[in-house]
């Protein structure tokens, strides 16, 4: 009786220690920072849009109290990546559809990250063209935006990354001027 | 008369920054208002108001360096000391202006990584990547100019009105016009 007893439990602790060293070599190596929620069911509320010749995610759209708006797209792998506090992974694109009318696409603008830094580009919706180049305007206008990786709505994009909420927002500032900061901020998840 | 007109030289460098001046300031509206619609173009207007913009700071040391070299005429008599005084405040202001805005205007593209070209040819060093000194030159950039624009229109209005009241003399030193007896 004792024996089977001790067998019992030993037979247990086996599968146990067992269990547990299968878990820690199949779970997941954690980059630097807290991993975000970021697998495809996750993202499931999230809008796929693929007009351009690559699969982005609509992420976020921030609306202007003359009528205009602009939807934010991102690449998804970027968003699969992202670790909380961290800067936008390498490789990294996003677009910015600006609508004049409701669904009616002007220029697309889009930067991706290069070495660390982002290099822009724009295009029209009908003839898409991703190659990317630095452009003086856009650094200079983007670099107010230093403290959130040059990226005035990453606040939306870990909103997404995190929770799979796309971010609806009004800019609190006419024209092509950005919102403040505080806009981006409390805009994320809305 | 003739030693009542500023040199050749200080005149032509003169209405050459007027000139520049007045096209820098459509470049910078012009792309303000097609950056969004046409952005190819307002960064091809860009790389012209970068380039334009270090010429007129050349012309300015240049005018500068001339006169220095070739003086410039005495003010008209009919003009009282205070007015002289203003005047010189002035113009000293118009050339630190004409100096201070495209440097800060260099810096806040080149603290930001960007590779200036003038005119496609002459490749302008970088500076070291750092975005908040280009976010304090850009504010400092648009700041200086409006006060360009506040002394340029200052002075133009100061010459007409001396104009009318001296009879012309003060804008013939320009090459403007006639004096009146």
């Amino acid at each position: 009786m004792r024996r089977s007893m001790i067998g019992l439990i030993g037979t247990a602790l086996a599968v146990t220690v067992g269990i547990a060293a299968t878990g820690m070599l199949l779970a997941p190596v954690e980059r630097s920072g807290e991993s975000l929620i970021s697998d495809a069911e996750a993202r499931a509320g999230l809008e796929q849009v693929s007009d351009y010749g690559i699969n982005l995610i609509a992420y976020a759209t921030v609306r202007r109290t003359d009528g205009t708006y602009r939807r934010m797209l991102i690449t998804p792998e970027s968003l699969d990546e992202m670790t909380d506090g961290a800067d936008l992974p390498e490789g990294t694109r996003i677009l910015m559809e600006t609508y004049y009318n409701p669904g009616q696409v002007g220029t697309v603008f889009h930067k991706q990250k290069v070495g660390g830094g982002w290099n822009y580009g724009s295009f029209s919706a009908a003839r898409p063209d991703l190659a990317t180049s630095p452009r003086a305007s856009c650094l200079a206008c983007h670099a107010r935006a230093s403290d959130t990786d040059f990226t005035f709505t990453l606040p939306s994009v870990m909103t997404a990354a995190e929770s799979g909420i796309a971010s609806d927002f009004t800019c609190d500032r006419g024209g092509r001027a950005p919102c403040g900061p505080h806009v981006y901020r409390n805009g994320a998840g809305r | 008369m003739q030693d009542t007109l500023y040199p050749w030289p200080l005149r032509l460098t003169h209405w050459l920054t007027v000139g520049l001046v007045i096209v820098q300031v459509g470049l910078a509206i012009t792309n303000w208002l097609v950056y969004e619609p046409r952005p190819i173009l307002a960064e091809a207007l860009v790389q012209a108001h970068l380039s334009l913009g270090a010429l007129a700071f050349a012309i300015t040391l240049a005018r500068l360096g001339l006169r220095l070299w070739l003086g410039r005429p005495a003010f008209p008599d009919v003009m009282r000391s205070a007015t002289r005084h203003a005047a010189r405040v002035v113009h000293a202001l118009l050339y630190v202006l004409l100096l201070a805005l495209p440097i800060t205007g260099y810096i806040k593209l080149a603290a930001l990584g960007f590779e200036i070209t003038l005119f496609g040819i002459i490749a302008l060093p970088a500076l070291p990547f750092d975005p908040e000194l280009a976010t304090r030159a850009r504010l400092a950039h648009r700041a200086l100019a409006i006060l360009l624009g506040l002394a340029v229109v200052g002075h133009a209005l100061a010459a007409i009105f001396h104009a009318r009241l001296f009879g012309g003399v003060v804008l013939y030193r320009m090459g403007v016009g006639t004096p009146r007896p």
